[in-house]
């Protein structure tokens, strides 16, 4: 029965694999503007021709997605292609193991800081519920969760990089090279994403629990005596995490991919920079293997929840969920 | 199994709290003290070689590498440079360039006329393995139009070890110029023009540093030093004195301010749209500003092949719509002029008879008549897209024009930067009505030039439909007569073909403890400016402890 129940997981998980990269595949070739004229604007025709077939756009989409495919299996990515054409470019797992690293540790770390502080909140806004206490923070957060990251981001460059010289305001520093560096050049990055997702995390935690605290069992708990935290940490957080899960891992493949203004704005150079540039010059085989990758994380992120959702809630253990 | 109790795992956690406190609250640290040196800039690495055409930043690093047959100075005159003498005939057709004896390229080649040869061939798309460079395609009808190493033999020849000879079949009195086309004909290593990856991960030349690492982070290039560079300072020691140079891509202008006033970078290039933060800078005492002339004209380019702008109505009402006083002060605050003519007084396109005339004018009337104009013309409404790049000046600048043409009755609206792919990357509008490009600089109308005789490139940015006017410069450019520019100019501003905007003259921000800016002696005199078209000279640079 768990092998049926996984085969069939795995077989959803291909069959939105192939969905997302083959969609892709044709989604690319609408994109405005001929890729030959932007990546080789002054080859000779030959050398036009050459790059065409190199990016197999000389034959049909189905073609062209199976050989992208066959060579993604092999583990290759594909080239960055540079204005000479093939040989000339740089492979794009090169480029992966610059970038993706980066994006990886600013989602983990970005995940860690925002559950750390928006699950406690979120339990207290709860037990305090409709209190002046309550509104108050509850809209302040609405208040922090609308301003875009990127504005927290200068700000917090200015005033603790600049103002007081705490931190770096630029740049990425590899663990291995100096973990205490590693940590501080990336603390702006990661609060400036964590204090909207703190936000959106704590209010929907907030939600979850104010209908669990009505539950019968929540009662009987409180009529054995036990105490409020107790009863708060043990018996009603699990139960209500539910939504706070789906959505952190949703959160999770956004922020691989998508974190690309706090890359800017603190020169990170992570995946989300990557992928747009090969989508602003047309790198046909990167675009391709970029999304695919992020597709994997959604998935990956998403059974990582679905076996959490089993872990926290017996119910769905059972199978009564 | 051993467990820690509840106490002991607070203490743990207390002792790792504190760790990581006292780890982020250690001072930031400084910018690499002496033999290494952080320059920012704001533009991504996109290729070095021939058919590569960077900006302005990526070329000043690339001209940290690999170096030109001539140079510009301070005072704005092409000088010989990788060339010792650089000669010509009476009538602009034959031109001698002996080169430097004793030059070696990073990869231990010498400098000979053989390389320059490998590398003006592949400039003009000769070779197989490169395509033809930007420089070049207004060289190939130098050239004759060659197509094939036969007939370029026949233009071009070894005259020796060290001289190359030209033998064009019409004059060029601005073909040494060419050879500098603010800093993009650099000579390259023969080995690397024989490699695809020419200026994308590797590139020897015969400049100061070379390469380290490159490409596979296109947001970082770093460069260490030639311990055989040609040039030695005035004392004759060796240049380069840094040890090692790494350029930072850092799109953000508040960022690259924020990173230099912190000590994280030594040196950073700005453009003057990044005016509230440039007078910042200037205020801090721990940092030098270094504004080159006020002689670059940002214009904007119509492409004529489609509309709107193949409507001169559209034009005129555009050029109008622009108040250029006001520009300059929304984009530059006070770091900028506002251009009514292309390139300053001494530049040739220039119409202003000295200053007493405006080209172009803001007329919010005007502007309004010609949108009517159009409307009658088309029966549609006046609707301007304009493109602009990842960086938030970008689009301040952008946005401001936009409102000056919705104003005057258009439509405007912003392409963000993914979609205005070719502006970004690869300096070329390839889909889009309008493009706001630099092209006129400095004293020579030879890198303008390149842009406004042809007709027929596939660049839609520069693309004329007036064969006329590609004419007029065709005869301008054999005749390097001043009257003959300023008639094909005139056709320009009255067509509205490229409408002028604003002056500017870059900047180089350091820290005050960066020595040695634009303090080397060029071999023939003068120096390279510190801010010029083609980047700072970065030989004698050095951070101070």
């Amino acid at each position: 029965m768990k092998y049926r129940v996984a085969l069939n997981n795995l077989a959803k998980a291909v069959l939105v694999l192939f969905l997302v990269t083959f969609s892709i595949s044709i989604l690319v070739r609408w994109l405005p503007g001929d890729p030959i004229e932007i990546l080789m604007p002054f080859a000779t025709e030959e050398g036009r021709a050459a790059l065409r077939a190199e990016l197999g756009l000389d034959i049909n989409v189905v073609q062209y997605y199976f050989s992208w495919l066959f060579d993604l299996l092999r583990g290759d990515f594909g080239v960055w292609y540079a204005s000479t054409g093939d040989g000339g470019g740089v492979p794009v797992r090169s480029m992966l193991a610059v970038a993706l690293p980066r994006s990886l540790l600013i989602m983990l770390y970005t995940m860690v800081v925002s559950i750390v502080f928006a699950v406690p909140l979120g339990i207290f806004l709860a037990y305090r519920a409709e209190t002046r206490t309550d509104k108050t923070i509850s809209n302040v957060l609405f208040a922090v969760s609308s301003i875009p990251s990127f504005a927290i981001g200068l700000a917090l460059a200015f005033v603790v990089g600049v103002q007081l010289d705490l931190l770096p305001v630029i740049g990425y520093v590899p663990f291995a090279e100096n973990p205490s560096e590693h940590f501080r050049s990336l603390v702006m990055p990661v609060v400036s994403l964590s204090i909207g997702l703190i936000a959106t995390f704590s209010r929907l935690l907030r939600v979850d629990m104010i209908a669990t605290l009505r539950e019968d069992f929540v009662t009987m708990a409180s009529s054995k005596g036990l105490s409020n935290m107790w009863i708060l940490w043990r018996h009603v957080l699990r139960p209500s995490s539910s939504t706070l899960m789906t959505s952190a891992a949703l959160q999770m493949g956004a922020l691989i991919g998508g974190a690309v203004v706090i890359e800017t704005v603190f020169a990170l150079n992570g995946f989300g920079m990557l992928l747009t540039t090969a989508i602003a010059t047309r790198q046909y085989l990167a675009i391709q293997s970029l999304v695919a990758l992020i597709a994997v994380a959604y998935i990956v992120f998403n059974f990582i929840v679905d076996v959490l959702y089993a872990v926290v809630d017996p119910r769905v253990r059972g199978g009564r969920g | 199994m051993n467990k820690l109790s509840r106490g002991n795992r607070r203490k743990v956690a207390f002792v790792m709290a504190m760790a990581l406190v006292a780890s982020l609250s250690q001072v930031a640290p400084a910018a690499a003290k002496g033999d290494d040196i952080v320059i920012l800039i704001g533009e991504k690495d996109s290729g070095w070689c021939a058919q590569d055409s960077p900006g302005l930043d990526q070329i000043s690093a690339k001209n940290a590498v690999a170096e030109t047959l001539t140079i510009m100075n301070e005072k704005g005159k092409i000088v010989p440079y990788l060339a010792k003498t650089v000669e010509n005939s009476a009538d602009f057709k034959t031109w001698k360039f002996t080169l430097r004896e004793g030059i070696y390229f990073h990869d231990g080649e010498e400098l000979t006329a053989a390389t320059v040869l490998a590398n003006v061939a592949a400039n003009l798309g000769l070779n197989p393995l490169i395509p033809a460079s930007l420089p070049a395609i207004a060289w190939q009808d130098g050239f004759g139009g060659v197509t094939s190493l036969a007939q370029f033999a026949a233009k071009a020849q070894a005259l020796g070890k060290y001289v190359v000879q030209f033998n064009l079949p019409a004059p060029r009195p601005l073909f040494n110029e060419s050879w500098y086309a603010n800093g993009r004909p650099v000579i390259w290593s023969t080995k690397t023009l024989q490699t695809k990856a020419c200026g994308t991960t590797v590139g020897a030349g015969t400049g100061p540093f070379k390469i380290k690492s490159k490409g596979v982070d296109q947001f970082q290039t770093v460069l260490e030093a030639n311990p055989n560079y040609w040039r030695k300072d005035a004392a004759g020691k060796r240049l380069p004195k840094a040890a090692t140079v790494t350029y930072k891509v850092v799109l953000d202008a508040a960022q690259r301010t924020n990173a230099l006033v912190k000590g994280q970078a030594d040196v950073a290039t700005f453009g003057a749209s990044s005016g509230p933060q440039l007078n910042e800078m200037k205020k801090n005492a721990k940092l030098v500003l270094f504004e080159g002339r006020r002689d670059t004209t940002w214009s904007f380019h119509m492409n004529t092949t489609a509309a709107p702008f193949n409507s001169k109505n559209a034009r005129l009402a555009f050029s109008y719509a622009i108040d250029r006083e006001a520009l300059a002060k929304v984009v530059a605050k006070g770091n900028a002029d506002p251009a009514y003519c292309f390139g300053a007084t001494y530049h040739p396109y220039n119409l202003s008879n000295g200053g007493k005339k405006k080209c172009a004018t803001f007329d919010l009337a005007k502007a309004k008549q010609y949108v009517a104009a159009y409307k009658t013309e088309t029966g549609k409404n006046l609707t301007v897209l304009l493109p602009t790049t990842e960086s938030t000046e970008s689009a301040k600048a952008n946005q401001a024009v936009c409102n000056m043409l919705k104003k005057a009755g258009a439509a405007c609206s912003l392409m963000p930067p993914v979609t205005a792919t070719a502006v970004i990357l690869r300096g070329f509008a390839l889909q889009q009505q309008v493009s706001w490009f630099n092209v006129v600089a400095g004293y020579s109308p030879a890198f303008a030039d390149l842009f406004s005789r042809k007709t027929n490139l596939e660049l839609s940015g520069f693309r004329f439909t007036n064969p006329g006017l590609a004419a007029c410069f065709q005869t301008a450019l054999e005749t390097n007569a001043a009257a003959k520019y300023r008639e094909c100019a005139a056709v320009l501003h009255g067509e509205a073909y490229w409408v002028p905007t604003y002056s500017e003259g870059g900047f180089i921000v350091a820290r005050n403890t960066v020595t040695g800016l634009g303090e080397t002696s060029l071999p023939v005199g003068g120096k390279r400016p510190v801010v010029g078209l083609s980047g700072f000279d970065i030989a004698s640079v050095k951070v101070s402890d």
